[in-house]
Order: C-alpha cells, then sequence, then structure tokens
C-alpha cells in the first residue's frame, strides 16, 4: 500500500513531465501503428498474391521479430542516433510480423468456392480483391491489427535505453532522474503503460469477430 | 455451344480429357453425366475459361473462346456450382446482382432487377435483406441460381447445383428449374453424376468415362440404343421405371386422333411416359389423350398397349427404336 502510494505521490510531483511522456507516447505508438498498417496490409495482399515468396517474406519478417529490443538498439543507434527515429522504426519492424501474416492468412483462407464463383462470373482481379476477399478476409485482419495496437503500446517501453537520456515515451519520465528510488520509478512507468494497455486491449476485444 | 476434340492434360502426363467433341444447341437442357473423375467438371470449367484445353477447341456463341475475353465471356455466361459459393458478407439482393455490380449497372436498375429475379425464383422481397447464413440450404440454391440469371445470359452452366440437397429439395427445385428452362428458353449445360436427375432434366444427355464421351443423345435413344456398354450399364440399372420415366409422352409411338370413346383423361406431351401410366391406372383407362403444353390441342393417343410394346422392345433388348 505504501508502495502504491509513494508511486502516486511520484507521478502527481512529476506532472508536467509524467503528462508529456504520456503524450509523446500515444503520439508513437499511432505513429508507429499507421506505418504497420500502411505498409503490412498492402505487402500481406501483395504476397497473397505472388504466393512463391510468401514464404521468404514472412520468414523474414519472423526473424526481425525475434531480434531481441536491446540487440536492435545496438544496430540502431549507430544508425540513426537516438530519438522518434530510430523508436518508430524498431516498433515497425517488430509490428510487421502479426499484421503481414494476418492478411496472408485471411486472403488465402477466403473459401475457395467463393472465389470460383466471383471468378466464374467474370469478376477482374481487382473486384475479386476488393468486393470479395479483402471483405472476407477482414475480421483476420483487423484481429492481427489490434494485436500490434497493444504490442506497439507496450513495446514502446523497453525499447530506448533507460540510461540514455532524449529518448521518446514513458520510460523517460522514469529513467531520466537517476536519483529516484528504481523500485518507485518502474511503478510509475507501469502505471503509465496500464491505462494504454488496457485501451489497447479494449480495442482488440471489442466486437472480437 | 460446341466442342472440337478438346483435350486437357495435365502435368506428368495425366489426361483428363481425351478428345472430346459434341454440340450443344440454343435452348437445350444438356446434361453431361459420369462417375466422378470423369472429366466433366473440367469441361465445364473450359467452357468460361476458368480452365484451359491442352488442344481441341470450345466455341460458345459461335466464336471460340479464345477469341473471347475472359472476364466478358465469363459475364455472358450464367455460373452455378455446386458450393454455391454465395457470398457471406453481401445480403441476398447484392448476391443476386453480383454481376450487374461488377459490370457498373447503376443502382436503381440492380435493385429492379434483384426484385424481378425473386419473383423468378419464387422468393418474397423480405428475402433482399438477408444475409446467406439466414437461408436455407434450398432457398441457396435458388439465390445461386437467381445470381446466375442475373445478366440475362443466353447460356448457363451448372456444376452439380443440387447435389449437397435433400432428396425432396431436389426435386422441388429440378421441378422448378424445368418450369424455368421451359419458360425462359435459356441453353443449359448441366453437370452431374445422378442418372434420375440427368433424364429428368436433360432434352439430350452426355454419358463420360475416364475422360471420353461416351454417348451423346436424347434420354430414350441412349437408353433404348445404348452406344456404348458402359452407357447401356451405366443407363439400364434403373429397370423399367427408369425407362418410362426417362421418355417424354412425345417421344412414343402415339395413335392418329380418330374417334374418341367418350371422355378420356389427357397427358401432355413434355410429361413423361411414368406420369402417362400413372394417369391410366388412376383413371383405369388404357387410352390417354395427348395434349400440347400451354395450347392443350390433341395431338394424338397413346394407347397401354403401345407402352407394353416398347418395354417389350426394351427388355428383350431389341437395339432399334424409332418414333412413330
Amino acid at each position: 500500500m505504501a508502495f502504491f502510494i509513494r508511486v502516486l505521490l511520484l507521478a502527481v510531483e512529476r506532472k508536467s513531465l509524467v503528462l508529456s511522456s504520456l503524450r509523446e507516447h500515444v503520439v508513437i505508438s499511432l505513429l508507429a501503428c499507421l506505418f504497420i498498417a500502411l505498409c503490412g496490409v498492402p505487402l500481406g495482399i501483395l504476397i497473397a498474391r505472388f504466393r512463391r515468396v510468401a514464404f521468404w517474406v514472412i520468414a523474414t519478417t519472423g526473424v526481425l521479430y525475434t531480434i531481441p529490443a536491446l540487440a536492435l538498439f545496438g544496430f540502431m543507434i549507430p544508425l540513426f542516433g537516438i530519438g522518434l527515429r530510430p523508436t518508430l522504426f524498431a516498433l515497425f519492424i517488430y509490428g510487421l510480423l502479426p499484421l503481414v501474416r494476418n492478411t496472408y492468412v485471411g486472403i488465402t483462407t477466403v473459401d475457395p468456392a467463393i472465389v470460383e464463383a466471383a471468378k466464374g462470373m467474370g469478376s477482374t482481379d481487382w473486384q475479386l480483391l476488393w468486393r470479395v476477399q479483402i471483405p472476407l478476409a477482414l475480421p483476420v485482419i483487423v484481429a492481427g491489427l489490434r494485436t500490434v495496437v497493444v504490442m506497439t503500446i507496450s513495446y514502446g517501453h523497453p525499447l530506448p535505453p533507460s540510461s540514455v537520456r532524449g529518448v521518446w515515451g514513458c520510460s523517460s519520465s522514469v529513467a531520466s532522474p537517476l536519483t529516484i528510488p528504481s523500485s518507485s520509478c518502474l511503478g510509475v512507468s507501469w502505471s503509465l503503460h496500464l491505462p494504454l494497455g488496457l485501451m489497447g486491449c479494449s480495442l482488440s476485444l471489442k466486437g472480437g469477430s | 455451344m460446341a466442342f472440337q476434340e478438346v483435350t486437357k492434360e495435365y502435368a506428368r502426363g495425366v489426361r483428363a480429357l481425351e478428345g472430346v467433341s459434341f454440340e450443344v444447341e440454343e435452348g437445350e437442357f444438356f446434361c453431361l453425366i459420369g462417375p466422378s473423375g470423369c472429366g466433366k467438371t473440367t469441361l465445364l470449367k473450359m467452357v468460361n475459361r476458368l480452365l484451359e484445353p491442352t488442344s481441341g477447341r470450345i466455341f460458345v456463341y459461335g466464336q471460340d473462346v479464345q477469341a473471347w475475353d475472359p472476364i466478358a465471356l465469363r459475364r455472358s455466361i450464367g455460373y452455378v456450382i455446386q458450393q454455391i459459393g454465395l457470398f457471406p458478407h453481401l445480403t441476398v439482393e447484392e448476391n443476386m446482382t453480383y454481376v450487374l455490380a461488377i459490370m457498373g449497372v447503376p443502382l436503381q436498375v440492380r435493385r429492379q432487377r434483384a426484385r424481378e429475379l425473386l419473383g423468378v425464383i419464387g422468393l418474397d422481397e423480405s428475402y433482399l435483406r438477408r444475409f446467406p447464413r439466414e437461408l436455407s440450404g434450398g432457398e441457396r440454391q435458388r439465390v445461386g441460381v437467381a445470381r446466375a440469371l442475373a445478366a440475362d445470359p443466353k447460356l448457363i452452366v451448372m456444376d452439380e447445383p443440387f447435389g449437397a440437397l435433400d432428396q425432396i429439395t431436389r426435386m422441388k427445385l429440378q421441378d422448378e428449374l424445368l418450369e424455368l428452362h421451359r419458360k425462359l428458353k435459356k441453353t443449359i449445360l448441366f453437370v452431374t453424376h445422378d442418372l434420375e436427375e440427368a433424364l429428368k432434366l436433360s432434352t439430350r444427355l452426355g454419358v463420360m468415362r475416364g475422360g471420353r464421351m461416351l454417348g451423346v443423345g436424347r434420354p430414350h435413344e441412349l437408353l433404348l440404343t445404348p452406344p456404348d456398354p458402359f452407357v447401356e450399364e451405366f443407363l439400364g440399372r434403373g429397370g423399367i421405371i427408369q425407362v418410362l420415366r426417362a421418355i417424354r409422352v412425345g417421344d412414343a409411338p402415339l395413335r392418329k386422333t380418330q374417334e374418341l370413346p367418350g371422355t378420356c383423361p389427357s397427358v401432355p406431351v413434355s410429361a413423361s411416359l411414368e406420369d402417362a401410366l400413372r394417369r391410366m391406372v388412376l383413371a383405369a383407362r388404357r387410352t390417354l389423350v395427348v395434349t400440347e403444353d400451354g395450347t392443350g390441342r390433341v395431338v394424338g393417343i397413346l394407347e397401354f398397349e403401345d407402352l407394353c410394346r416398347l418395354l417389350h422392345r426394351y427388355l428383350e433388348g431389341k437395339l432399334s427404336f424409332t418414333c412413330a
């Protein structure tokens, strides 16, 4: 109990920092999700069309997904420095797999009888895609997107190495004043993530078709 | 529609079709029948170019399908498949008018057409807003047929459309389809493995096995003068009831109209001999007046003795049969 009160007091004491970090976290998560959606869905559709490369594309996104966060930063700090860009890039890499895979699976598992009927009635490839395949794959694609949203919000935390100043997201509010006892810091960080995570979860549960 | 020496070969030399040739006249109800894997579905899919023949040519509306743009070709042919393949995310109305939608027909016209089509298949307007999952199997298949009719194609190809339905629904839909064919005068190419269905529906049928066309003809021709031992065996399963069922009154030997002994029960020319026999038994008469469909004009007289003679010839294995 005392612990939670200390966490709360700390958060109140550093209200402005907490709020601005929160805003940053939301912005960065949304941006990352947007980029992932813009690339992931078309990529999934493309590999559903050209199935020969599908395995390789999904394997590649899978490999990217396995890179440990800390190791990834080891690569990226020399390349991008620190700040918004590497954070976005890292989130992008991690979020790609679920969306590409879900889009691909969603489109390729549409009932072949329905696809044949649509083709046999004279749909062009484009009409087949927009009028039949995408609408029918939409629940699976959206499920992928929800996973991405929750993942992106949660990954916003461990990505920026906490000892580096100027990184984005909630972690910075915890990490920057190194003088604060660490357990309380983590408490603040977690209490910031929790509502966001819950928002993400409620998004992913809503209409869970 | 015509097929000329159509052959389909898959990788590793597997031959699905070997030199199949036949023609389907305008307005015909042509059934392709044969055991599973005989190539009938393959043949059907070549009509709308879902599959391409390895060699040979196919003509639709008098033109080689290779000369057609596949999209335009498919839009001009109604297509019904066994699994129905209704779009689960679209309402009955949108399903029925899908072809019109992809052709860019305006919404108002599509709405109008959807209502007409519902009338054709005998469903009321409350169905327009329903989704396929809310329909029974029979209703779904009706919508599937309506969808094929939407763009008013002259030719409709059907791949075992009633295969997944229960016996009662299937018979009902068969009757409705016959009625539709009579009314709309479409050319229908119908694939089935159900002999009874083929004999009941078709004006002509083609029997296939192992990628070859073994015999083409009208049901009674194939029954009474089978061109191939397999056709004989395949068609001969049902016995004399099958024969009666397959032969239409108009194809049986009829006698010229004479003085009618009192009032006779009548039978339309398009009815089967089985139906004629049933009417004889019910009326306890040996004579039926044969009338033209629709007009009711008297065409001739069917005698019980002639029926017996016909069956006698069939059972004797006399292979010559001519219409009187």
